[in-house]
């Protein structure tokens, strides 16, 4: 039995790097209108053999709770998903919208709003982006890593990177995606930040339409 | 003014078993008997916001209460070159004159992070850096580097994996600060024990360059009596790190993250660079002006315990107006703003209208609120002549007594109990292959070079360095630009000794760092600790320590300073880090973990240890003796600690770093190592491959010329009494020989070096081991690979 | 509040940086004036500056990827229009990821992005490297390396974590080797480019260790010179000819002040029109 395993992991104290990400696409690269919410994750996502899938997701479930390479349960979050839907781990990942981008009034007006919506007529979309490297060496190595501890278990195809989720505000999916190619790729001094396509790639490994429903604002700090 | 109270807690009056489920029920770690303590000094109940302050302050980190008494009763702090002592965040000493009769001085902190960095490794190794550069920098210094003692468990042990992981997370968390904030690596040790293996000690020090003039002093000074003063809150957003518990977590956050959140620290050196680059201009505003600062930064206890120190030690009070902190995103209850132990933050006491400059450098000229959401300087209260401590949140009182009552200390007399053990010599096996035997020390995670640790640090930064990690045993800079004066650093303490002897443990810890300052031709100046050991209620681990700071304090005095007769080698700066044991309580190895200083004229006459010279002559400077009690040799070869630890001799530390400080005076030395762990053999070997680990001169020792030592061959190779190799050139023997023994001190001739790449050990003709270099220099340089390189099995992406 | 840098050099300080005071007392050792010109202060006083240097360090703690967000800052307006008028501008270690962010190494189209300073790739380790190692001045028509001859062999450190310069264009790479835009490339203590590590400390393509633009007033390298401008900065027991210098001036502290293998960088300052207009 083969299954796709995917492993989500975010920092739970407040990650510099995605403020930063946020502060400079919002002030140097004019996206105040478009960004409306931005979140970091680590990403590993394999193709897993094994009896069950229940018993596949466990296993990999026990390794990478107690290997740093993967998480650190005292600073991390995570979600691992098996292909067939089952689901482990204590990060929301469908409400996790993160910081909102638009600066807002406060923490008590923030608690009272989830990522505001675009303005009438627009849609607000949440893509995850997985950038990876071009060289695909740490992949190898981390599906090594795990099959050394597996038990009953293997893993293959490994795939691995930075996941920047994108909320991003626009009139279509197709005008947003345009955006988020300009966060993403950088190609000049204007343009682009999250990766160098000169040894970085990316795929969009999800769409979200999101719909403002709770407030993914009770975790301000968070980036 | 007579404004009652708030947040009152009722302690009066309650038995011992009710104070304590009231104190667990608000995450308190102080026991019921402190707890009545606090309301015999302030006369009444405490608010909760004064208990949370006695709380902090009482902690044994804090406090130093189990250690406090041993450490004044042995530990000597002054000197003729001291400036500081122990008392302020950092020691300062005297190193050479500048200009118009001021002086540069050294500034010193030693501190640990043991605990926190067992649990989140990078992080906790990160913010030791950050905590110890901050003592630097609140002195009014500009911090020149960094050194990093670590111990660690056993990589080939139960917990190997765990191990390596912790390991190689510390290093990366050290680098990650140091690197960023662009201070250099002077030195360190790393050092692998299954003792450590659930307690890993990550030790730091910091070194910082000031004018004694330009001191800026933990109080608020003087001045402060005719003229009003402000104290300013500078730096990141205050949070709730510290305060990880349920009771103190914010409303805000989901439940699966409220636990763990306050025990993480987030370290920020981008931020501490720029904060420290904004300090540098206003000290140089307030030089200009002639204004006088109190300044001090805020470590455990957070803001209440920064602002009621600054006031207490210039002898005033202070009222602080919580509702002015500039908070991170969220609600804290008032108890945690005071105490929290939120990072990069520093407490300034200025005069009134200076304040309004201050505040523009850091927020508008470096633009800390926009370089970091919600960090900023701000004025957060009022000094007093009254000397009272008032805490004021949202027009209520929280905390009102005198600043001498809240920051009174505690101090316990605890009972030491020798722990018994027996300790055998080895029967030594004449059949073992020396050859064998020497590759496997040399490759073995504690003889090999630690040059993936190392390298990983960044030397250079300042552009001081003269002599780098791994080139020599004590590193070396050239502070003053234009001037001859360099300072030597080196930081020791081989827990294995402690193991057999706890007064030797720390004895030999001084000796070892003083040597090694002394190997580059530098004069030992002053003398910092770490004292690390398990849980001092127990009296056998008491007994360790008391023995340890005891052996410390004879080796100070009995070293002394070369340059001031009858002065000892002051203790300017410590610290203590007890309860490093295991779940099933059983404790660290002793280990007490000690740092040199020395200064030397000439910077320029500081060689490395590398051979350098076809037709050079070494020699042994000292004495071999039958001491390989704790020796690599013993632990790796025979698997036993043995009986037979070195004996510190004081005076003969004395004379041979005499001797080799005059030696280097005039010129003479072309290399120069200790001998310590790992013995002669080891040390030759490292002199030939130098801190590369490739060298293309050899020697050829013939353990003949040891006959003098009347010892079996093994024992002179690897007994670990200190002493010292010396490379000369040629034609001077007579002169060396002539500081020798003017100095007391055994010269003993060793031989010539030689082109060929092979070290070799013979007995007159017949020849017992060789090496080639190479295969020599790829065992020393591998043999951590496996630990710090590349692992084979892919890396962190988190590290 | 700095005045008017005419004459001076002008390092610029962007938050996180942390060489910045070798490097001004490295301009100041052939007898330049040097000023630390903090990010956000006004871009017209660099005017009249005699050259720019990116120093070395952790600009923003190196956040996202090394140099990419002080490469968006506002000054780099400024330095991009005095790179184009000619001035020279020297982009050490993080400064030279900030000039390949900034599109102005290798400049061959106009601001764009079209090289990158990766991750090191190294035989036995990962991540952050400090070590010494050799630079072979190449022929170019580079400002800052006019001074050494070519084929010059310069002991020098690094330090850094993304060293490595790659590119995903081939055809960036031949317009480079095509105008001589390749300065430095590391070699071993003869001068000979030998592609594997260690003489490649971080799997740079082509060994390069530094890149001019077109016109060779601008310069990216990696390696610190400011580390490298006095004799004692040399270590004791390096190899070849600056390693025998250094240990033959033990003992001698006045000779410690003699000039270093790397100070010729700073020196090609002097006398210079620099291209300047």
């Amino acid at each position: 039995m083969k299954t796709q395993v995917q492993l989500w992991v975010r920092l739970k104290v407040i990650d510099l790097v995605t403020q930063t990400a946020r502060s400079t696409l919002i002030e140097k690269l004019n996206f105040a209108d478009a960004l409306r919410g931005i979140t970091h994750y680590w990403y590993w996502g394999m193709e897993a053999e094994g009896a069950d899938a229940k018993s596949v997701l466990a296993e990999i479930d026990r390794v990478i709770r107690l290997d740093s390479a993967f998480t650190n349960q005292n600073k991390h979050l995570y979600r691992l998903t098996a292909g067939s839907g089952q689901v482990l781990g204590d990060l929301p990942l469908e409400k996790d919208f993160g910081v909102p981008a638009v600066p807002s009034p406060g923490p008590a007006a923030d608690a009272a709003k989830g990522p505001s919506r675009g303005t009438a007529g627009t849609g607000l979309f949440a893509f995850d982006c997985l950038v990876r490297e071009r060289r695909r060496d740490r992949e190898a190595g981390f599906a090594e890593r795990l099959n050394a501890r597996l038990k009953g278990t293997k893993v293959s195809d490994m795939k691995h990177g930075e996941v920047w989720r994108l909320i991003v505000g626009a009139p279509s999916e197709k005008a947003a995606l345009g955006d988020v190619e300009k966060m993403l790729v950088s190609r000049s001094r204007r343009e682009g930040l999250l990766l160098n396509p000169h040894y970085q790639e990316y795929e969009i490994i999800a769409t979200t339409r999101v719909e403002a429903e709770k407030p993914a604002a009770s975790e301000p700090s968070k980036g | 003014m007579g404004q009652a109270l708030q947040g009152i807690i009722q302690v009066r009056g309650k038995s011992d078993s009710e104070i304590a489920t009231l104190l667990k029920k608000h995450g308190f770690n102080i026991t019921p008997g402190e707890a009545r303590r606090v309301v015999e000094l302030l006369g009444r109940d405490p608010t909760i916001v004064e208990l949370t302050i006695f709380n902090t302050m009482w902690s044994e980190h804090c406090s130093y209460k189990s250690s406090r008494g041993v450490l004044k009763e042995f530990l000597p702090t002054e000197a003729p070159n001291v400036v500081l002592g122990p008392g302020e965040d950092s020691g300062i000493i005297r190193f050479a004159p500048a200009e118009d009769g001021d002086f540069w001085c050294l500034v010193i902190s030693h501190e640990s992070h043991n605990h926190p960095s067992q649990v989140l490794p990078v992080e906790g190794a990160a913010t030791g850096i950050g905590g110890i550069v901050r003592d630097v920098y609140c002195m009014g210094a500009d911090v020149v580097g960094s050194l990093d003692p670590l111990r660690f468990g056993d990589p080939s042990g139960p917990k190997g994996q765990q191990v390596i992981s912790i390991a190689r997370g510390v290093i990366e968390g050290i680098a990650q600060y140091g690197n960023a904030l662009g201070v250099p690596n002077l030195g360190g040790d790393v050092i692998f024990d299954r003792g450590y293996d659930e307690n890993c000690l990550v030790n730091v020090v910091a070194v910082g360059l000031v004018k004694e003039s330009r001191v800026i002093r933990s109080r608020v000074p003087a001045e402060a009596r005719k003229t009003p003063y402000k104290m300013i809150l500078i730096g990141k957003p205050t949070d709730d790190s510290g305060f990880g518990g349920a009771a103190f977590a914010s409303e805000d956050l989901a439940a699966e993250e409220k636990a763990n959140r306050g025990a993480v620290q987030v370290p920020d050196p981008f931020l501490k660079r720029v904060l420290s680059e904004a300090m540098k201009k206003v000290f140089e505003a307030a030089e200009r002006r002639r204004i006088t600062i109190g300044f001090k930064d805020l470590g455990a206890g957070g803001i209440a315990c920064a602002t009621s120190e600054l006031a207490h030690a210039g002898g005033f009070g202070v009222k602080l107006d919580l509702d002015k902190v500039n908070l991170a995103l969220g609600h804290y209850p008032p108890a945690v703003v005071s105490c929290s132990e939120t990072q990069e933050r520093y407490a300034m006491a200025v005069p009134a209208d200076f304040v309004d400059d201050v505040l523009k450098i850091f927020n508008e000229d470096f633009e800390l609120p926009h370089i970091y959401q919600g960090a900023g300087a701000v004025v957060i209260g009022d000094i007093t002549n009254e000397p009272n401590y008032t805490i004021e949140t949202g027009g209520s009182v929280v905390c009102s007594a005198p600043v001498e009552v809240i920051t009174t200390g505690i101090s316990y007399d605890r009972k030491g109990k020798p722990r018994r053990r027996r300790f055998e010599e080895p029967k030594l096996d004449p059949r073992r292959s020396l050859r064998d035997d020497f590759l496997a020390m040399i490759s073995s995670p504690n003889g090999a070079s630690k040059n993936y640790v190392f390298r990983r640090y960044d030397s250079e930064v300042q552009g001081r360095a003269v002599l780098r990690p791994g080139e020599a045993d004590a590193c070396v800079i050239a502070p003053l630009p234009g001037r001859k004066t360099g300072l030597a650093f080196s930081v020791d303490g081989n827990p294995f000794y402690g193991l057999i002897d706890p007064y030797q443990g720390g004895a030999l810890g001084v000796c070892e760092a003083a040597r090694n300052v002394a190997a580059v031709g530098a004069v030992p100046a002053t003398i910092t600790d770490c004292l690390n050991y398990g849980n001092p209620e127990v009296e056998e681990v008491f007994w360790e320590f008391s023995e340890g700071v005891r052996g410390i304090g004879d080796a100070c005095r009995g070293i002394g300073h070369l340059d001031h007769e009858g002065a000892p080698l002051p203790v300017v700066s410590g610290n203590v880090s007890f309860y490093n044991q295991s779940e099933s309580g059983k404790s660290i190895p002793p280990s007490p973990v000690l740092c040199c200083v020395g200064v030397v004229e000439d910077y320029s006459r500081c060689r490395s240890i590398q051979f350098k010279g076809e037709g050079d002559t070494l020699y042994l400077v000292g004495d071999i003796l039958d001491e390989l009690g704790g020796s690599e040799y013993y632990r790796i070869v025979y698997n036993t600690l043995g009986a037979n630890v070195p004996k510190a001799d004081f005076q003969r530390e004395r004379r041979l770093i005499r001797a080799m400080v005059e030696m280097h005076g005039l010129g003479w030395v072309r290399a120069c190592h200790d001998v310590s762990q790992g013995g002669l053999l080891t040390a030759l070997a490292e002199m030939a491959l130098g801190g590369r680990g490739a060298g293309a001169l050899g020697f050829t020792l013939d353990i003949d010329a040891l006959a003098a030592f009347d010892l079996p061959g093994e024992k002179l190779l690897f007994s670990e009494t200190g002493c010292y190799v010396v490379e000369l050139p040629a034609g001077i023997e007579s002169e060396a020989l002539a500081i020798c023994s003017g100095n007391g001190v055994r010269l003993t001739k060793l031989g010539d070096l030689a082109p060929k790449g092979r070290l070799e050990i013979v007995h007159g003709k017949k020849s017992l081991a060789q090496w080639d270099l190479a295969e020599l220099g790829e065992a020393y340089l591998s043999g951590c690979r496996s630990i710090f390189g590349i692992e084979p099995k892919g890396v962190s992406a988190h590290e | 509040m700095n005045s008017s840098l005419e004459g001076a050099v002008a390092i610029i300080q962007f938050p996180g940086v942390n060489c910045e005071y070798e490097s001004a007392a490295a301009a100041r050792s052939v007898g330049f004036e040097a000023a630390i010109f903090r990010w956000n202060e006004d871009p017209r006083l660099l005017d009249d500056c005699a050259g720019v240097i990116l120093p070395g360090g952790f600009s923003y703690q190196d956040r996202i990827r090394a140099g990419v967000v002080a490469a968006k800052d506002r000054i780099m307006d400024a330095v991009t229009e005095l790179a184009r008028r000619g001035k020279p501008v020297l982009g050490i270690c993080n400064g030279a990821q900030v000039l390949v962010e900034s599109g102005l190494i290798p400049g061959i189209h106009w601001e764009k992005v079209d090289l990158a300073l990766a991750p090191n790739v190294m035989a036995d380790r990962e991540g952050y490297y400090c070590t010494w190692v050799h630079l072979r001045k190449e022929k170019s028509a580079c400002f800052w390396t006019r001074s050494y001859l070519d084929g010059a062999i310069i002991p020098i450190p690094i330090a850094h974590a993304e060293g490595r310069f790659v590119t995903e264009d081939a055809l960036v790479l031949d317009e480079m080797k095509k105008n001589n835009q390749i300065a430095l490339r590391y070699c071993d203590a003869w001068g000979v480019v030998v592609e594997s590590f260690p003489v490649n400390p971080n799997g740079s393509a082509d060994n390069i260790a530094g890149v001019s633009n077109r016109e060779g007033n601008v310069l990216a390298m990696m390696p610190h010179p400011e580390r490298a401008t006095w004799l004692r900065q040399v270590p004791e027991d390096l190899g070849g000819r600056w390693g025998e210098r250094r240990r033959s001036a033990a003992g001698e502290a006045a000779r410690m002040e003699d000039e270093g293998p790397a100070r010729a960088f700073f020196a090609a300052l002097l006398d210079g029109k620099g291209g300047a207009r």
